[in-house]
Parts: structure tokens; sequence; C-alpha cells
């Protein structure tokens, strides 16, 4: 026990530094231009979000209420901030196999006026990839993963999210013209 | 013949048997020596008496003769007295001849002998009377040859011929008594044969009759004597192992008694010792009344360990709420420093210094999550370790207890063990008084163990003087087999 709470001393120590040391550091020019992504999990399968594509990020706190549609992505409509949002499957998106029950995360894509939320399971983190190191052409994943991208160890497929917004668009208006 | 008789019973009868052929042969040749002796002694006794008696007739009638001629020529008195005593002399022994005259003609011939001689009496008388008359002596002369001198001649020739006859008698009784001794020899030589023939018979009959049943016996003696020498070989072995056992049993008596000696001084010990462990007991007893009072106190304050533990759980448990919130606080950090993060992509440049700080933003919360994490684990293991220390405090609280209660049991077991001690000290003089006892009696027992051990050593040394008298009996029946049977051989 006295090694665990040495441990988390030290470990509070450490965070008490960086925090006065972030204050301290001068604001610099960044060396080389990097790309923040957001790193998601989707059947059990490893995918990257480019930060410049979506709007924003939220937990899913509220119920998704569902709302019939000939779209079978569509999995409801939810509301954040006031505004009311149609949750898409991610997942099902891709063409992937839909965990809906264990969907926890919503990104936000679109106008901002009115979003469209893409649901997901896990949320690992946020990264930023050098724009020098990047991005090997894919191919064989459909058009919504436009690459694969290295992020240490892990291999990661990058989803296209112009290219999901262009297809539920499409979806929308061939649905309501029929 | 009966078998039931014994061997003595048969040869005592075989020489009864040659005893009574002995002895009738003797009785036979005493018997032919009687008659023997009595032929010659009638030969002895009457043939010659008679044939002396002759003689003396012979010598008799001349001395008369020569005495009358004497007187004749002479007158002289004396030869009448010569004359009187040689015709007495004549007289006797005719007195004497008569009782041993047992033929007729012996008798006839003694009867004419004496009337011849009476008849020359007479005569002689007559030539005395002419003589004392003075007759001439042609008268006389003529008178004696005429008349005496025929009749002496007469008695001279009659005495001859009984002297003749006696002779002849003694020459056949000589004879027929050498015939009856030869007989009676050969008797005593046919019955000698008869008696070594039976002799030799009974001989060969006892001879094979007792080499058989002996022979027999001498087998049986033979099988008996190796039996005996086997089992005195087994008794040897036997004494010899018995022997050993004994000494065995000697030693393992003299470590007994050692060790009964041991015991005694270890009984006496003990009883000391039992002494002192009941003054221990009871020193032990006011010591376990200390511990006990101080059991009690352990007792309150491992029950005030265990409230503070208790205490120290549930502020574990708010402590890990607070760092829930705190954790929670992070992640809606980090979802802001993300969203800010965005927010700064869609603003173009004039975002990226608002960018930079929405990473540390983000980078601080990761951090605060990492340790939110780490306090959760650290909180775990403390609300753990608490529970741990809780039961193993609950654990020595009815440690604690269950020690309480022992202690009141070690204080009866002290007064138990105090009682029993006196008991025991009691009990180990007695084992150390019944240990000298015994100490005695194995003292005992050793002194007739070791009796036992030399009459063992000398049942062996008997039973090896059995061994070899059993081989020296083999060797006999064996020798005594051969002899039998080359006896045997020689009969048959």
């Amino acid at each position: 026990m006295n090694t665990v709470v040495s441990k988390l001393e030290s470990r509070i120590e450490e965070m008490r530094r960086l925090f006065d040391e972030s204050f301290a550091i001068v604001p610099h020019e960044q060396v080389a231009e990097l790309q923040p992504m957001l790193a998601i999990t989707l059947d059990a399968g490893r995918y990257a979000i480019p930060i410049r594509e979506i709007s924003g990020l939220a937990a899913l706190t509220e119920k998704i209420v569902p709302v019939p549609s000939r779209v079978p992505e569509l999995l409801g409509l939810t509301g954040v901030r006031g505004i009311v949002v149609p949750v898409f499957d991610l997942a099902k998106l891709l063409g992937l196999k839909s965990q809906r029950e264990q969907v926890r995360w919503l990104v936000f894509c679109g106008e901002r006026q009115s979003p469209i939320a893409l649901a997901f399971e896990t949320m690992e983190r946020m990264f930023e990839l050098p724009s020098t190191e990047k991005i090997v052409p894919q191919d064989g994943h459909g058009r919504y993963i436009s690459a694969s991208l290295r992020e240490g160890v892990t291999l990661r497929g990058l989803i296209s999210i112009s290219a999901l917004l262009e297809r539920i668009k499409t979806r929308g208006a061939s649905e309501r013209r029929k | 013949m009966d078998r039931r008789l014994t061997f003595g019973q048969k040869l005592a009868m075989g020489f009864a048997i040659t005893t009574i052929l002995a002895t009738a042969m003797a009785a036979i040749a005493v018997y032919a020596l009687n008659r023997v002796v009595a032929s010659k002694d009638r030969v002895l006794t009457v043939n010659a008496q008679n044939l002396i008696d002759a003689a003396r007739l012979q010598t008799a009638a001349a001395r008369k003769a020569a005495a009358v001629r004497g007187y004749m020529l002479s007158g002289d008195p004396k030869y009448l007295e010569q004359e009187t005593e040689a015709r007495q002399l004549f007289l006797r022994t005719l007195e004497h001849m008569r009782p041993n005259l047992f033929t007729p003609e012996g008798k006839a011939m003694i009867r004419v002998v004496e009337d011849t001689e009476m008849e020359h009496q007479a005569l002689v008388l007559k030539a005395n009377e002419m003589r004392n008359a003075n007759a001439s002596n042609a008268a006389i002369a003529q008178f004696m040859r005429g008349e005496v001198i025929p009749v002496v001649e007469r008695l001279y020739s009659r005495v001859d011929d009984f002297a003749a006859w006696e002779e002849k008698l003694l020459n056949d009784g000589r004879n027929a008594s050498t015939a009856e001794a030869d007989s009676a020899k050969k008797l005593v030589l046919a019955i000698g044969a008869l008696v070594i023939v039976l002799a030799f018979l009974l001989a060969g009959f006892f001879t094979r009759l007792l080499s058989r049943q002996i022979g027999s016996a001498v087998q049986d003696v033979s099988s008996s004597s190796a039996e005996l020498q086997s089992t005195a070989t087994q008794q040897a072995t036997g004494a010899r192992e018995q022997a050993t056992a004994m000494s065995e049993i000697t030693m393992t008596i003299n470590e007994l008694l050692a060790t009964s000696r041991q015991i005694a001084e270890s009984a006496q010990r003990v009883a000391s010792i039992s002494s002192e462990t009941a003054g221990a007991a009871a020193v032990g007893d006011k010591t376990v009344q200390r511990a006990r009072e101080s059991v009690v106190g352990i007792k309150q304050q491992v029950d005030l360990i265990v409230n503070h533990m208790l205490d120290l759980g549930r502020k574990s448990q708010q402590i890990g709420s607070i760092v829930d919130i705190i954790n929670e606080l992070a992640e809606q950090t980090n979802i802001l420093a993300i969203n800010a993060t965005i927010e700064a992509a869609g603003a173009g440049d004039s975002g990226k210094r608002f960018a930079v700080v929405a990473d540390e933003i983000r980078k601080l919360a990761d951090r605060v999550g990492g340790s939110t994490k780490d306090i959760r684990t650290l909180i775990e293991e403390i609300r753990a370790a608490v529970n741990s220390t809780v039961m193993a405090t609950e654990g020595g609280s009815k440690a604690v207890d269950a020690g309480t209660r022992a202690f009141s049991e070690v204080t009866n077991s002290l007064n138990q063990i105090t009682l029993m001690l006196g008991t025991t000290t009691e009990a180990a003089r007695e084992i150390e008084l019944s240990t000298k006892q015994q100490t005695t009696a194995v003292e005992q027992v050793n002194g007739a163990v070791n009796n036992v051990s030399q009459v063992s050593k000398e049942a062996e040394a008997s039973t090896a003087q059995a061994l070899q008298t059993a081989s020296q009996l083999a060797t006999l029946s064996r020798d005594l087999s051969k002899l039998i049977r080359s006896q045997a051989n020689g009969a048959k």
C-alpha cells in the first residue's frame, strides 16, 4: 500500500508540475502541421475521424427516440443543447455489424444549425497525426474509408465524414422524392 | 521254537540240551565204567583171591606133606606142630574160599579137595601112629609109598585142578571185563558222537535262529542308532541354537536390567520434576490470570481497531465517490477540450492558439483521467485491505474471545495439571519402587537365565556326547551286523 501511495504522490507531483509548466511555456509556432484525429472503435475495429470534418463531440446522455423511416441507418432523434438531432448508426453506415445497445458517443457533422449525429460505441482519445507521415491510400474498403493511417503500431481506417454526409443527404433526397 | 523266549532262555535251553546230552553221556559212561569196575572187582576180589587161596592150598598141602615126611624121618614132634599148622592153614584157606565160590564146578572141586585132604589126614594120622608105635621104617616107607603119597599126589592134583580152574575163571573174568569195557567205550563213543552231532545241530540251529533274530535286532539297532544320530544332530543344533538364544536372552536381560535402573532413576527424576512442575503450574496459573486480563484489554483495543477500520472503509467509499466525480469532470473536460479543438479547427488560422490551449486542457484532462484511474485502483486496494484488515481483526477478536475462553480452560487445565501432577508424583514414586522391585526380579531372572544358559551349554555338550555315542553305536551296529553276516555265511 505504501508503494501505491508513493506512486500516487509522485504522480500528483508530476501533474502539478506539468500543469504549472503549461502556463509557463511560451506559445511557439508548430514546426509541422498536425492533423487532429479522433480515435474510435467500431465492431472491434480501429478507426479515426478527422477533427476538421466534425463540428462537435458529446457523450450520449439522452435517450434516442426511434422514428419511422425507410433509412435503416437512422437510429432516431435525440436532443442536444436544445436542438433536435437525427442520429445515424455509424457502423451500419460503414457496412459493419451494428452494436446499437452499446452506442455511447455522438459526433456531430454537417451544418451548425441542423447538425447530424453519428453514433458509435467507444471513443478512445484524440490524437494528432503529422501531415508529413500520413496516409496510405486505401483500396477495397469502400468509399467511406478514404485511407489507412498508422498510429504507432496500430492501423486505423480513416473515415470520410464528408462522403458519409453526401450519402445521407442523397438518400434523404431520394426518400423524400419517393 | 517259541519266539517269545528270550535270547538268554534260548541260550540256556541250548546249553540245557547240551548239558542233558553230556549228562546222559556221562551217566552212561559212569554206568559202563561201574560195570567194568564191578567186573574187574569181581575178577580181582573173587577169581584172583581164589587163585591166591589155591596157591595157599598148594603151599599148605606141600608144607603138610613136608612136615609128615620130616616127622616120619626124624620123629621130631616139631614136625607134628608144623603138620598141624599146615593143616590149619589149609582148612582156614578152604573156609576163606568157600564164600567166594559161586560156580557149581568150583564148589564141587573144593569139596573134592576137602574130601581128599580128609582122606590124606586120615592116612597121616595112621602114619603118625605107626611112627609113634615105632613101626619099621620099611613099613612106614611102604605105607607112605603105598597109601599116603598117592593121596598126597591126588590132593596136589585136585588143588592144581582147582587152581587151573580158578585161573581159567580169572582169565574168563578178565576177558569178560575187557569186553564189557570195550562195549562201554563203544557206547560212550557212540553217545559222544551223538552228543557232538546234536551239539553241532543245536549250535547251527541256534546260530541261525539267533543270527536271524539278532541280525534283525541289529538292523533295528542300526536304524535306531541312525535315527538317534539324526535326532542327536538335531538336538545338538537345537542345543546350540538354544545356547545362542540363551546368550542373547542374557544380553537382553542385562540391557533390561540397565534399562530398569535407568527407569528407576528416571522415575525418581520424574517425581522430582513433577513436584517442581506443580509449583510451576501454580505460578503459571497466576500468570494465566494476568494474561487473561491482558487479553481482555487486547479485545477492547481490537474492537476499537475494528470500528476505526470500518470508518476507514466508509471514508474510502466516500473518496471513491469523489474520485468518480473527478473522473466524470475529467471526461467532460476532455470532451470540452475536443470540442474546443473542433471549434478551433473550424476557426482556421485564428483558432490555432486556441487550439493549443484546448490541447493542453485535453492533455490535462487525460492526465486527470489517468490519475483518477490510479486513485480508484488505490482506493480499491485500500478498501480490499480494509476489508481484509476488518476480517482479520474480527478474526483476531474471535481469536481473542477464543483465547479468553482458552485461558479459562488453561486455568482449569492447570488446576487439573496440579492435581494430576500430585497423582503423577505418587505414581512416579510407585513406579520407582516397582522398578526397583522389577530390577531385583530381573537380577534374579538374570541369575536363573545364566543357570539355564549353563545348563544349555551342558546340554549342548551332552548332546554332542550323545551324538558321539550314537555314532559309536552306529559303528558298533555295523560291526555287529558284519560279524553276524560273516558268521551266518560261515554257518551256511
